[in-house]
């Protein structure tokens, strides 16, 4: 199971890097940014659900020795609603929750989520992942419930800017190293990219169109 | 330190009482209560009671608050974290005593009641007081130990491989300068000086020879006294 969880791992990271690849040297007529909307309640309970869905089946794959010796339904009954302190090590708490969290972080703004509400989504989801699918395994952890939205912004916010910069510099490096630190600038629901063309109106003063796709 | 807390408490109240009927908020171009993302740095100072002996050490780390803002109030939920070495830390643990010296983690979160004040010295920044209970998990791996201070294999490997924690709970107390700014994207500074006690209620001896997968191999309310006064001096700013 491990070496078909690395196979998977390495299959997903080149699929990115060829992806990346392929965008950066394809034609570009637009730029990318990002762009803020409101969404209906569908919008938020679909996008909420998708992600549950794809952590319901990673999490068996990416912690197969875990979920194999310390998961079970009798488990998942003692830990409903527990919260403990984990005692894991600092990589954990510090470095691959909160990196999880970034990638959580840019997901939604990706799908066009302001700041602080992409940290609400982060939060929610994050949470429903803890008290819904990791308890299987262990109790809910205050670290991972806190540090997963909140450090994940942080650190998100930090990708969103480099990304950003990377992706609208003319270079197919940078853009390759752009996609791959924010992989959803990848996927179809990416919101941002925005095309910025001259124009001339009627009375012959220049000026910038500019159309985004939704 | 009582005099301290006496002063600190004093100092507040007056703070609060005179600006009561305030209503100036913290961001002078906010129509409405907005959520708040800040982070910034520590230094700290904390003094710990173990048992029979107390010990300082200083350390530094990171602070993140998550708030809900009115005009005046703000309630957030916090995080305080800092790493620092230890020296002379002594533990009761299965009745056998383990002291020694080693590296110490903390981190700490809790609900925290903010007030923005109209006071301050300077027009650009306001003083504000916060309070809230605090929840923190310390972290202590020893690099060595008293009763076996010289190397040997088996000591080596019980010092590598182990970890002790202890949980605590206490109280949080910070007076702090916020920059007062049209709004929060122009990213304000703020400085407060922290003061938290803490008292362990449960200790464990945690197995990480498997950094992937940690155990805990034994763990206990605690009978022994551990109790921590720490300071903290954080300066930061408002991310969004």
């Amino acid at each position: 199971m491990l070496k078909l969880t690395t196979k998977l791992l390495c299959a997903i990271s080149l699929l990115i890097l060829a992806t990346s690849v392929a965008q950066a040297f394809a034609k570009q007529d637009y730029r990318y940014e990002y762009v803020d909307r409101d969404h209906t309640f569908q919008e938020k309970k679909n996008l909420v659900g998708s992600l549950y869905l794809i952590s319901l089946a990673v999490y068996p794959l990416t912690q197969w020795d875990t979920f194999k010796d310390d998961g079970s339904f009798r488990n998942y009954k003692n830990n409903l609603g527990k919260i403990v302190f984990d005692k894991d090590e600092p990589i954990w708490n510090w470095i691959i929750h909160p990196y999880a969290g970034s990638q959580l972080f840019l997901f939604y703004r990706a799908n066009g989520f302001s700041r602080i509400n992409s940290l609400a989504m982060s939060f929610i989801s994050s949470a429903l992942f803890e008290f819904t699918i990791e308890i299987y395994t262990e109790p809910a952890s205050v670290q991972d419930l806190y540090q997963t939205p909140i450090l994940g912004a942080l650190i998100g916010i930090g990708l969103e800017e480099a990304s950003l910069a990377l992706l609208n510099l003319n270079n197919p490096i940078a853009k390759v190293v752009g996609h791959i630190l924010n992989p959803s600038t990848l996927f179809w629901f990416y919101e941002g990219k925005v095309m910025i063309s001259p124009t001339v109106d009627n009375k012959k003063r220049p000026g910038l169109f500019l159309t985004a796709e939704f | 330190m009582n005099k301290f807390l006496i002063l600190l408490t004093t100092a507040t109240f007056i703070l609060v009482y005179s600006n009561v009927l305030s209503a100036r908020p913290l961001f002078l171009g906010m129509e409405k209560e907005q959520l708040v993302l800040r982070g910034g740095v520590n230094i700290v100072g904390t003094k710990a009671f173990t048992g029979k002996q107390s010990t300082t050490f200083p350390g530094a780390g990171v602070n993140t608050q998550f708030g809900h803002l009115w005009k005046k109030w703000e309630v957030i939920i916090s995080s305080y974290a800092y790493f620092g070495e230890i020296k002379d830390i002594e533990f009761q643990f299965d009745d056998q005593a383990i002291s020694g010296q080693g590296k110490i983690s903390s981190v700490s979160f809790g609900p925290l009641l903010r007030y923005y004040t109209k006071f301050s010295y300077n027009p650009k920044y306001s003083f504000y007081t916060t309070l809230g209970p605090i929840w923190s998990l310390e972290s202590i791996k020893l690099y060595n130990t008293i009763d076996e201070p010289k190397k040997s294999s088996d000591n080596d490997d019980w010092l590598t491989n182990h970890k002790i924690t202890y949980e605590s709970f206490g109280l949080f107390f910070s007076l702090g300068l916020h920059e007062r700014t049209k709004r929060k994207e122009e990213h304000p500074l703020f400085y407060e000086l922290a003061y938290t006690y803490q008292r362990a209620h449960h200790i464990s001896y945690v197995d990480i020879t498997n950094r992937a997968k940690v155990k805990v191999l034994n763990h206990q309310q605690t009978r022994q006294f551990i109790t921590g006064h720490t300071i903290y001096l954080s300066v930061g700013i408002t991310i969004f």
